[in-house]
């Protein structure tokens, strides 16, 4: 188990050096540098110093060499425009960002389990078409409009819930909500499939022949063998919610990171709007890291599998809307 | 299975067919809008007809400025469905045959093909696509291009992984002791058969495309005003979205109702070629 981590752990640094790479060199080709919007009282000697500092006289590779030294020792540079350090600034939006994101996937693992189970148990009944089609449709909805058409009907009209902002408790629920709805859909219609499979199993024959009820089956045995494919399929939607965080974010005022990169672009912060991209691609390996791990905690099977896509045949109903 | 079983098996879902029947109407709209829309009806401001609910003379109401909201939802049809449709075929044409090459070769190639595929895939699709518009700038071409890009990955990845499984095949070893080569077998005897495949995620990613573009243009970072998009009337009914909820509304259910036809186009197709899926 050590070394299967060890050897995860080995590749996510080639991923996090080139997704830097990538993201550096990209927005490095954006109009400005990353020292717009420098402070008016600077001397001309001190701008020109400035700009050798940061390399701006030599090839991108050197400045990507010297944001990456920075990197390591956790500076991303500073925000001329918030006045601030990048590292900082994404860190005191993270803890918003996370409790959004982590809101929502419990959630849609706790609505989305239940409902398959019911759609499988009753395979081909009005509730299972009912529930597949409520899934293909909270698939459609654009997380945006959902957004506005609950914050219109809990706050505006029924005034039961904050229609913006992190200042209460309750400010959670509306965006959370939002953000889940996605995920849930696409995790209910992954976890119905995996289920009607798992049924179709000789265990279940014998569990059922041993006495044990439908119900007990269905907890105790199917239901365990499918939490494996479904915890993978939640860690390769985590981008697809990270993305929508950003939107969802937008719509509620929601003081996260993904406000603080569409506020940055606007603003063209390039500094701060490439350490966002950089330190969001890190966290989503990260998770899906630890994520991987714990599958191949429950299952030892998956130990020797680094290969995401063959372990689990790419399931098909996993590519909700990104 | 031929084509004429598979459009047979597909037919027997009236949800696939009805979802089919709609994005063509959409597509017929969007190509030939500027053809019969008068530019007036898009555009035309009337000051005394300002925010007004939905009614006979106008389905959608009208906006701030007495512009009729129903026909700037058809006329931004052509914006939305064809930067959905343009962007999947970018992902399409740079994505399959990367993936073909992974999947077919494997070694070396597909090593590399892969580990710039995990690079691409670290960063959410969204975010690729807003990279690429503080960039590039936002236009239609650009909004086009960013979130083609960031739809590229998901194809090399279908793309491999149906070649892989396909590669394995009686009838590929047999074109292989015939002496074909490995252009050939590829694009004669691969592709084709794993085309169907593709097909149910291009329907559904034309659908998320919609989706992403129109976030784009919500989030201000696409195109805007005088020409509607989905996402950008969604944004400007926002500043009424106490009083007016109707601005914010209708565009939404454009985009959501397009997305549930490519989502229903894209399940009758995946359940035609594979009998054993479980769906209802």
């Amino acid at each position: 188990m050590g070394k299967y981590i060890l050897h995860r752990l080995l590749l996510l640094i080639p991923v996090i050096l080139g997704v830097s790479l990538l993201v550096f060199v990209f927005m490095d080709l954006a109009p400005g540098t990353m020292l717009d919007n420098l402070p008016n009282d600077l001397s001309e000697a001190e701008i020109a110093r400035l700009y050798h500092e940061y390399g701006y006289d030599r090839s991108v590779f050197y400045r990507y060499g010297r944001y990456m030294l920075g990197f390591v020792r956790g500076d991303l540079g500073y925000s001329y425009i918030y006045q601030t350090g990048v590292l900082g600034l994404y860190l005191q939006r993270l803890p918003a960002t996370l409790a959004l994101a982590g809101a929502a996937v419990l959630l849609a693992i706790a609505l989305s389990v239940p409902l398959a189970v019911l759609a499988a148990r009753r395979h081909g009944s009005a509730t299972d078409q009912g529930i597949s089609a409520l899934a293909v449709l909270g698939m459609s909805m654009p997380n945006f409009w959902l957004g506005i058409l609950l914050m219109l009907l809990f706050a505006h009209t029924l005034h039961l819930l904050p229609s913006g902002g992190m200042q209460e408790p309750a400010s959670l629920i509306l965006p959370s909500v939002t953000l889940a709805t996605g995920l849930m859909a696409s995790l209910t219609r992954t976890e119905r499939t995996a289920l009607l499979e798992e049924q179709q199993k000789d265990y279940v024959l014998l569990a059922r022949a041993k006495g044990l009820t439908g119900p007990q089956v269905t907890v105790r045995h199917v239901l365990r063998n499918t939490l494996v494919p479904l915890l993978t399929v939640v860690a390769m939607q985590l981008g697809a919610v990270v993305g929508g965080a950003v939107v969802t974010e937008n719509v509620f005022s929601w003081p996260g990171v993904g406000r603080l990169l569409v506020d940055a672009i606007h603003e063209r912060d390039a500094v701060t709007a490439t350490g966002c991209l950089i330190m969001t691609a890190v966290m989503i390996s990260l998770i899906q890291l630890a994520a991987d791990i714990l599958c191949a905690l429950i299952n030892p099977q998956l130990r020797g599998r680094i290969d995401r896509d063959r372990a689990i045949g790419l399931r098909r109903e996993g590519g909700g809307a990104a | 299975m031929t084509e004429k079983q598979l459009w047979q098996r597909f037919k027997r879902r009236p949800s696939a067919v009805a979802g089919l029947c709609f994005l063509g109407l959409l597509l017929f709209v969007a190509l030939t809008a500027d053809l019969w829309l008068p530019r007036e009806w898009v555009i035309g401001q009337n000051s005394e007809e300002r925010l007004l609910g939905p009614s006979a003379a106008h389905f959608f109401g009208t906006d701030e400025t007495g512009r009729d909201l129903f026909w700037r939802v058809v006329y931004g049809t052509r914006s939305s469905l064809l930067i959905g449709v343009l962007a999947t075929l970018i992902g399409l044409l740079a994505g399959v045959p990367l993936g073909l090459l992974a999947g077919y070769f494997g070694g070396w190639a597909e090593q590399l093909i892969m580990r710039v595929t995990d690079v691409f895939s670290a960063l959410p699709s969204m975010l690729t696509a807003m990279a690429v518009v503080a960039v590039l700038g936002a236009s239609f071409v650009n909004l086009v291009l960013a979130v083609g890009i960031a739809s590229v990955p998901l194809f090399v990845r279908v793309s491999r992984a149906a070649a892989m499984e396909k590669a394995q095949e009686g009838y590929v070893d047999a074109a292989r002791t015939l002496g074909a080569g490995p252009g050939f077998i590829l694009f004669r005897h691969i592709l084709p058969g794993i085309l169907p495949q593709i097909l149910v995620h291009v329907t559904l990613r034309i659908g998320s495309a919609i989706i992403a573009a129109a976030g784009l243009s919500f989030l201000g970072l696409g195109i805007g005003a005088p020409d509607p998009e989905w996402g950008a009337l969604l944004a400007a009914g926002r500043n009424f979205i106490r009083t007016d909820g109707h601005l914010c509304f209708f565009p939404g259910l454009a985009v959501t109702l397009t997305v549930l036809a490519s989502c229903m186009v894209s399940d009758g197709l995946r359940d035609a070629l594979d009998p054993h899926t479980y769906d209802t």
